[in-house]
């Protein structure tokens, strides 16, 4: 089975780390119709081969990474790439999105996306190319930050690794691929749990268009809608994500001193403004995107990546700082360690809540001291003192000292930078969001209520529900197609937005187009024409979509693919038993006003929850019905949404019986991971030459397997190659790339060594079984060697032949790929090299 | 005097992120501020929320929105970020 799709290769690559195995897992023409990747995929996996009941940090937890379609296509902010799992806070499931370069990577090796399971026995570096997966040594990474894990990879390959934090299976921990993060849930931690310290991919295979000309003129248009718009075009390249501090604070939506206020007397002091005035240096973006929102700062004597506005929210205002360059500070060194800044920031808040209630007195820090939080941080990552119960996130802890309702979370995870008793919608999406309480799966509704482009009153409950649910799906099917959420803000063209009068026909037109949303989303594929307004901005993802892949895609079939995700998810998170209760908020934010004079400003979750599940077509205990499966084609869900209707109790004890085992699930991963630690520190230097060993082998290894060839589209004409291959095998002038000649080549791998690596124009190509010189071996005759050292200095591969004047020459088996260059030049008067051939199974 | 904020871009625009204004209502204010900042500020505001202490002024009164002495006023871009 395989796909007629263009942009996809029709298979995953599903691997065993206990086994060291890896196998095809194909997708076919109607799972790319349906999911057409990323997280709603990713979903359909998890839903097929994820054992229900299990805890995140065991062996039987799977990751799932799949980029989108459109990844890697040179569509605007598409560089983005989805990782799926267990979420290790929550017991639900988790998709994190990133912007980093592992799912461009991906997509070039040939893969439609990286399934990996079970636990490896220890510290492993999982290398994926085109020809499938290699299992390498990774112990002596053990322990190291994620800069320094990183440090030796060259920038022609797309990497993910984690930090201390994660081996240390801190709840929090995030993955890390170069400067960008998939931050939240935990996905650091089921790495670490997996001993899995990086992953790293490389390939040169590129897709084609489906309809090249369509797709070029889509792309320009939407690159210039996108830097036109004031959002997208000034906001974020200018002030990044920071341009919210202010925002949010003239909004009451700031998180202020662990959500009890959504104003900060100094916000200004951490803006995104102040930020670009003081310290900025210059903007950076992911690969492929026109926006740029990211900040590079001057920072500590040197340029250094800058913080989002989460992260100021919430080790800023969340925790009453006022100091922007320690944030900087924590920032980088949260990143180093590996931990998401959001649920760290937040924790450390509930601690410092705790603290002021006599409940947590040793805590080093507080509201008012922020001396020791570099120490704390540390600790955290390390689980050290204090630091192991922050470890554990804002919910685990808050039960341990008694006062679960100090954390700021739903469903485990922790809320992000956002006060939701000043955008009530928002409240509802942190409520609901299938990853616990998250901005973006939740429909970051306070773009509508209180930063974005129109008018609509951020207290009342009115219209809210079917707001997030269009949001949602809107969010979810950009996230699967492969594009970054950024660029749906170009989805409300700039108004003269203040003089709209909320009783005006404006906002009368937004709310008729919200009524029939939800008829206009049921129907796949037929759009509702009253609908039409809001949703022409989806449409260059939907053209892109259609003139790329050749799936068939309109406007209809495209939120069908989001609606689809969502639910697909939700019913994990049921299946596990996330039941209807845990949409739920803490009492500060549904009972206590924000604000002593106006009532309202609290979230009525009460009065909206009933009405979303209505809008989503779910019955009053937030089970899909046998009605929505069937129209999104998740019919054979049916039976698992019956059984959770009527046998409710037995997904609750499901899920209680995860919570009571997750200490103990815990200890036991964390005992491996820690005598690793230990044993990194002592053996790290030579372990380090081990593995340098064993990947100069690995790599001779790969070379007797393959042939060579020279992509043209990455060949820039250096000519390194023509001038250090041995036998003269490539042509090559200052005009043209260079090509080489089969019939001379020799394989032995010189060019793909030489060719820099941010040209990677030599690729591997894997040989038929007769060519194969895996089992080829070159020996020197002592008898015959006259010691004259030729052999030596022709060997193209450096360590492969060792001599010494007037010794023989020895041929280092496990470094020789078998190339034959030193039989060919040792003089024929002495023949003193022979061929053998190995019999089969001998290694 | 009320305390005027420019938000984001629109601070970048008017060369200021700051301003103390005299006026009795929002349309006073925005009269005041174009009378000083002329027609960049008129272009821009157009796009613009006006926040007076927290609530934006389309759920008050909108431009007759009455302002105080004291009273902080932030004019804000759309916003985005995630």
């Amino acid at each position: 089975m395989t796909t007629r799709y263009a942009g996809y290769s029709g298979r995953l690559l599903d691997v065993d780390l206990g086994a060291r195995t890896w196998r095809e897992f194909p997708l076919g023409d109607r799972w790319v119709e349906l999911y057409l990747g990323g997280k709603a995929l990713a979903a359909r996996i998890l839903w097929e081969e994820l054992e229900p009941g299990i805890d995140p940090l065991s062996p039987a937890n799977l990751l799932v990474i799949t980029p989108g379609p459109l990844t890697g296509s040179g569509a605007p902010a598409s560089s983005r790439f989805n990782l799926s799992t267990k979420n290790v806070l929550t017991g639900g499931v988790l998709s994190s999105n990133c912007g980093g370069t592992f799912g461009v990577h991906l997509k070039r090796a040939g893969w439609d996306g990286l399934i990996v399971r079970g636990r490896a026995e220890r510290p492993t570096w999982l290398a994926v190319d085109e020809t499938g997966a290699r299992f390498l040594d990774a112990r002596h990474l053990w322990g190291l930050d994620t800069e320094e894990t990183q440090r030796d990879l060259s920038p022609k390959v797309g990497r993910i690794c984690i930090g201390p934090a994660g081996e240390q299976l801190v709840r929090f921990a995030c993955v890390v691929s170069g400067h960008r993060v998939l931050g939240r849930g935990g996905t650091g931690a089921v790495m670490g749990s997996k001993l899995l310290k990086r992953i790293t991919v490389a390939g040169g295979r590129r897709h084609a268009a489906d309809d090249p000309e369509a797709f070029r003129r889509t792309v320009r248009d939407w690159v210039a809608t996108l830097r036109g718009h004031s959002i997208t075009g000034r906001q974020l390249p200018r002030y990044g994500t920071a341009a919210l501090v202010n925002g949010t604070n003239a909004t009451n939506t700031l998180p202020t001193r662990n959500f009890r206020a959504g104003r900060f007397e100094a916000a200004d002091e951490v803006s995104g403004e102040t930020m670009a005035e003081r310290h900025l240096a210059r903007n950076d973006g992911c690969l492929s995107c026109p926006i740029r929102c990211g900040r590079v700062v001057r920072h500590a004597g040197g340029e250094r990546k800058g913080p989002e506005f989460e992260t100021i929210g919430m080790l800023g205002p969340n925790i009453h700082n006022a100091d922007l360059p320690s944030i900087f500070r924590w920032n980088l060194l949260a990143d180093a360690l590996g931990m998401d800044t959001i649920s760290l920031g937040s924790t450390i808040a509930t601690a410092m809540e705790l603290r002021e209630r006599g409940l947590f007195p040793e805590l080093p820090v507080s509201f008012e001291d922020h001396a020791g939080m570099d120490r704390l941080i540390e600790d955290v990552a390390r689980r050290r003192g204090v630091g192991a119960e922050l470890a554990d996130g804002a919910l685990r802890l808050a039960e341990r000292r008694g006062a679960p309702e100090l954390a700021m979370q739903s469903k485990g995870l922790e809320f992000a930078a956002y006060e939701p008793r000043g955008a009530v919608g928002h409240g509802l999406g942190y409520a609901v969001s299938n990853r616990g309480g998250c901005h973006i799966n939740g429909g970051y509704l306070v773009f509508f209520e209180a930063l974005g482009p129109v008018n609509i009153d951020p207290l009342t409950p009115l219209a809210k529900p079917a707001l997030v649910v269009f949001q949602q799906n809107t969010m979810e099917a950009v996230a699967v197609a492969g594009g970054c959420i950024f660029t749906t803000y170009a989805v409300i063209p700039d108004l003269p937005a203040w003089a709209v009068n909320p009783h005006g026909w404006q906002a009368r037109l937004v709310n008729q187009v919200l009524q029939l949303t939800r008829f206009a989303l049921g129907g796949q594929g037929k759009m509702s024409p009253e609908a039409m307004p809001f949703h022409l901005p989806l449409l260059p993802h939907t053209r892109a979509l259609a003139s790329y892949t050749g799936v068939k895609m309109n406007l209809g079939l495209f939120s069908a693919v989001g609606e689809r995700a969502y639910t697909l998810e939700r019913m994990i998170n049921l299946r596990e038993g996330l039941l209807g209760e845990t949409d739920a908020l803490p009492p500060r934010i549904t009972d206590e006003p924000q604000r002593p004079h106006e009532p309202r400003s609290r979230v009525p979750l009460a009065e909206m929850l009933p009405v979303y599940y209505q809008v989503r077509d779910w019955d009053a205990a937030g089970v899909p019905t046998r009605r929505l499966l069937d129209k999104l084609e998740l019919g054979d869900l049916a039976e698992v949404a019956d059984e959770v209707r009527e046998r409710p109790e037995r997904f609750r004890a499901r899920r209680r019986a995860w919570r009571e085992r997750e200490g103990e699930v815990l200890r036991a991963a964390l005992a491996p991971a820690r005598e690793w630690t230990e044993r990194a520190e002592r053996e790290r230097d030579r372990w380090r030459e081990e593995a340098l060993r064993a990947r100069a082998a690995d790599w001779a290894a790969r070379v007797r397997r393959a042939s060579f060839a020279i992509a043209p589209d990455r060949c820039r004409r250096c000519g390194l190659c023509a001038g250090e291959c041995p036998v003269g095998a490539i042509a090559w002038r200052r005009t043209e790339r260079a090509t080489i000649d089969p019939a001379k080549c020799i394989r032995c791998g010189r060019c793909a060594t030489i060719c820099p690596p941010h040209f990677d124009a030599v690729r591997l190509v894997p040989v038929p079984a007769d060519e194969d010189r895996s089992r080829v071996a070159y020996r020197v005759l002592p008898d015959k060697c006259e010691k004259c050292g030729l052999c030596f200095r022709k060997c193209p591969v450096p360590g492969a032949i060792s001599w010494r004047k007037g010794e023989l020459a020895a041929i280092h088996d496990e470094l020789c790929v078998a190339c034959g260059r030193c039989r060919e030049v040792c003089p024929p008067k002495f023949g003193a090299i022979e061929r053998v051939v190995r019999p089969a199974g001998d290694a | 005097m009320v305390r005027v904020q420019f938000a984001s871009h629109l601070g970048r625009t008017l060369g200021v992120r700051e301003a103390r204004v005299e006026a009795g209502s929002v349309r006073e204010l925005l009269r005041e501020l174009s009378r000083t900042h002329g027609r960049p500020f008129e272009m821009a505001v157009r796009s613009c929320k006006v926040i007076v202490n927290g609530t934006n002024v389309a759920f008050l009164r909108g431009e007759g929105t009455r302002l105080a002495d004291g009273d902080e006023v932030v004019l804000l871009p759309p916003l985005a970020g995630g």
